[in-house]
């Protein structure tokens, strides 16, 4: 593909249903050292595709076009069709930054053109969207709060500790990290829950980051840091909520964070101090 | 791209390639070396230069290999090309591997490659070592993988081939430019 070189500016005009055309190979094209007369073939540069793997779409889109010809959204060696008509991989592997900025290096194919690495700040406009893709891996993923409060064999008391707390295994609490591949396109997500609110069912809530403590059999006093003691019998329902912060990354360069909640509930019976001592 | 890697003396390096270019592949050792050897450059300084040197012959020698090895196969994701090459090299590696297995081609033969060190440049982020080698692939034959056919128009020969090999964070120098000058014989 080095036959036929195009000023890597050129690149940057071209759109995705008006990509320049191809440049005429020059007389003794370029070809990687040891690739010698690598343009034999050429009968339509920069044509991505061909062989096995060249025709699976990326995540998200369905068909892509450049110059009017329907090409595939992703190349398994070129990567994806970015909006400029020109295909994106993160450069393998990354340098550092050239000047400071955040960013990444991406290796750029443009219709005729040689492969570049690029410096970029921001990903490459039209690349598939990874979030929807870390969206649904992280609703398989995130279980809802395994929740636990004592009492729970029997009825409490007015006034007396309620011992609040929730397990935690890697899918109720984190960290934990799962991820999905769809199309060339794989996604990376990695949970944990960075808050927890039970709803007391009688109007308060009360915040438990740490997750509360469990129970120890026979503990007379409050909970250290997840407690509470109901002011009034009833029956009462004992939400827990936990808010997941979700960092998620993808192989195009692009990253993100999503929150979500997940809840489940338990009920509690709450009866005055002199019911059982009569 | 290139100037923005080779950084402060990338000027002067890519007019030693050229001169270098220009010349042929005579093992043009003598302005090689005096480029490479600058005026202050301390014993110590030699003594990196000669280790990166040897790292990034190696590193070339490593890539000629992968890239003869996915070539025979011909795979353009084989295991062997990360090893020694890098991007934006790699991918026009695998591309042109690609271009092989859609056409049920392969290179199959005997590759000679006679490559030497013509700038050592470690002050420049990242660090550079320009290669120069006069390939001969007259004996490196693209055929038809079912027929062994040549392919027709592929002919070979003997060519000016320059690369760079650069050294990454984690201390590899990979080979991540390079290309062969089909007309510039050597």
């Amino acid at each position: 593909m080095l036959t036929r070189r195009l000023l890597p500016i050129l690149a940057l005009f071209a759109t995705l249903l008006a990509a320049p055309a191809a440049v005429a190979a020059p007389p003794g094209g370029e070809c990687p050292p040891g690739q010698t007369d690598c343009w034999v073939y050429d009968e339509k540069p920069g044509k991505p595709g061909g062989g096995d793997g060249g025709g699976n779409n990326g995540g998200g889109r369905s068909k892509c076009y450049r110059a009017g010809e329907e090409v595939p959204c992703f190349d398994e060696v070129w990567g994806w069709l970015g909006s400029d008509g020109c295909y994106y991989k993160m450069a393998e592997p990354q340098l550092p930054s050239p000047d400071g900025s955040e960013g990444d290096w991406y290796t750029r194919t443009c219709l005729g053109g040689a492969a570049q690495n690029v410096w970029l700040t921001t990903p490459p406009g039209g690349l598939p969207d990874p979030e929807p893709i870390a969206q649904a891996l992280a609703a398989v993923t995130l279980a809802e709060p395994d929740i636990h409060f004592k009492p729970d064999q029997g009825p409490g008391l007015v006034g007396l500790p309620v011992w609040l707390w929730v397990g935690q295994s890697p899918n109720t609490w984190g960290p934990v990290e799962a991820s999905r591949s769809e199309g060339g396109l794989t996604v990376t997500i990695n949970a944990r829950v960075t808050g927890l609110t039970f709803k007391l069912g009688d109007g308060k809530s009360i915040e438990c980051p740490t997750g509360g403590t469990p129970y120890p059999k026979g503990a007379k006093g409050p909970s250290p840091d997840c407690g509470y003691a109901y002011q009034k019998a009833g029956a009462y329902t004992i939400t827990a909520t936990t808010s997941w912060t979700v960092d998620w990354e993808s192989n195009t360069g692009i990253s993100g964070t999503i929150t979500t909640e997940r809840t489940d509930s338990g009920d509690i019976q709450i009866d005055e101090l002199q019911v059982v001592t009569r | 791209m290139r100037m923005q890697h080779l950084g402060r003396a990338g000027a002067a390096l890519v007019a030693v390639i050229l001169v270098g270019g220009a010349t042929a592949c005579s093992t043009s050792d003598k302005s090689s070396n005096s480029a490479a050897a600058a005026p202050a450059a301390t014993a110590s300084n030699d003594a990196e230069a000669a280790k990166a040197s040897k790292a990034a012959l190696a590193a070339y020698k490593g890539y000629l290999t992968a890239s003869r090895v996915a070539s025979l196969d011909p795979d353009p994701k084989h295991p062997d090309l990360t090893k020694y090459v890098a991007d934006p090299l790699l991918t026009r590696v695998r591309d042109a591997v690609r271009d092989l297995k859609t056409h049920g081609a392969v290179r199959t033969g005997k590759l000679a490659s006679d490559p030497h060190v013509t700038t050592v440049d470690l002050a420049a982020e990242p660090p550079t070592v320009s290669i120069q080698d006069c390939i001969d692939s007259t004996g490196y034959k693209m055929v038809y993988a079912n027929s062994k056919k040549p392919v027709p128009g592929a002919a070979g020969g003997r060519f000016v081939a320059t690369a760079t090999a650069t050294r990454y964070p984690d201390g590899r120098w990979l080979i991540s430019d390079g290309a062969t000058h089909e007309d510039q014989p050597c």
